[in-house]
């Protein structure tokens, strides 16, 4: 794949996700890749696997602060089961994931980029790392706390 | 009273639009995380119409689709997906889909749809 198509998927995805920030949660984020990308804290990563003609993946990690805000503002209620909130964020996830490749399945017909189901890990010291992508972009946000989106595509 | 059945892998999503629907008197009779399920459910329930999500293990949307229409399934079926490129839409009219909506859910959207079916 060249790296023209592989920063505009990435642009589709970081579009996307501010998009559905706002309207799904009315959250304004900011890129701010001067922050510190290791998260040695409680963290929840949501993984949506991409198949098709360049298979890849999204990777959504928030704090717990950051994972609580989205999901209590996604359901306009206070939030007292964390299955409400993994659950909430993994839709979120789905969501603008889904968004982005819409734009990009439009742009480049016959690629057919699919979402396989969202998988949720919560943890410390969470290290996820995925073999066998050669794209990868990692990407901070700043705005109401820490969130950081990591998209991996791979092949021709 | 519209019974409703909704197929969708996200607790999320079947809580929202339970919480959309419920107050417009719309009445959701069941749910399931998948259309392997789902299909147990709308032959128990007999629902008017099944909202049904794409992306889903086990079976997605489009199988799920494709298996009510060629069964003559009677029920309406609305696809709602968080994706929804052409070709996606293509395949999904092909398989008998009429009404295809994109996620994040606009509850104006899903109501009209839903009266234009009944
Ligand atoms: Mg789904």
């Amino acid at each position: 794949m060249k790296s023209e198509k592989f920063e505009y998927m990435c642009k589709c995805m970081i579009d996307s996700f501010l998009k559905i920030a706002k309207e799904m949660a009315d959250l304004k984020f900011n890129l701010n890749n001067n922050l510190d990308p290791v998260f040695n804290i409680k963290k929840t990563a949501i993984i949506v696997g991409i198949v098709g003609a360049n298979p890849g993946r999204i990777q959504l990690e928030t704090n717990e602060t950051m994972s609580q805000t989205i999901a209590e503002k996604m359901n306009g209620e206070t939030l007292n089961n964390p299955l409400e909130v993994y659950f909430s964020l993994a839709e979120f996830a789905n969501i603008f994931s889904g968004n982005g490749l819409t734009v990009i399945n439009n742009q480049f017909p016959g690629s057919q980029l699919r979402l396989t189901p969202p998988s949720i890990f919560v943890g410390e010291s969470l290290e996820l790392t995925t073999p066998n992508i050669e794209h990868a972009k990692s990407v901070l946000f700043d705005g109401e706390d820490l969130l950081r989106i990591d998209i991996g595509f791979k092949g021709e | 009273m519209i019974q409703i059945v909704i197929i969708d892998d996200s607790p999320f999503i079947i809580k929202a639009i339970k919480k959309t629907l419920e107050p417009h008197g719309f009445n959701i009779i069941g749910h399931a995380l998948n259309g392997k399920d789902g299909l147990e459910v709308i032959w128990q329930k007999k629902p008017d119409i099944v909202i049904l999500d794409v992306t889903m293990p086990i079976m997605d949307g489009l199988e799920t689709a494709k298996f009510i229409f060629e069964h003559k399934i009677p029920v309406k079926v609305i696809m709602l997906s968080a994706m929804g490129d052409d070709e996606l839409i293509e395949t999904a009219k092909n398989y008998g889909v009429k009404e295809f909506l994109n996620k994040p859910l606009k509850t104006d959207d899903l109501i009209n749809v839903i009266k234009s079916l009944a």
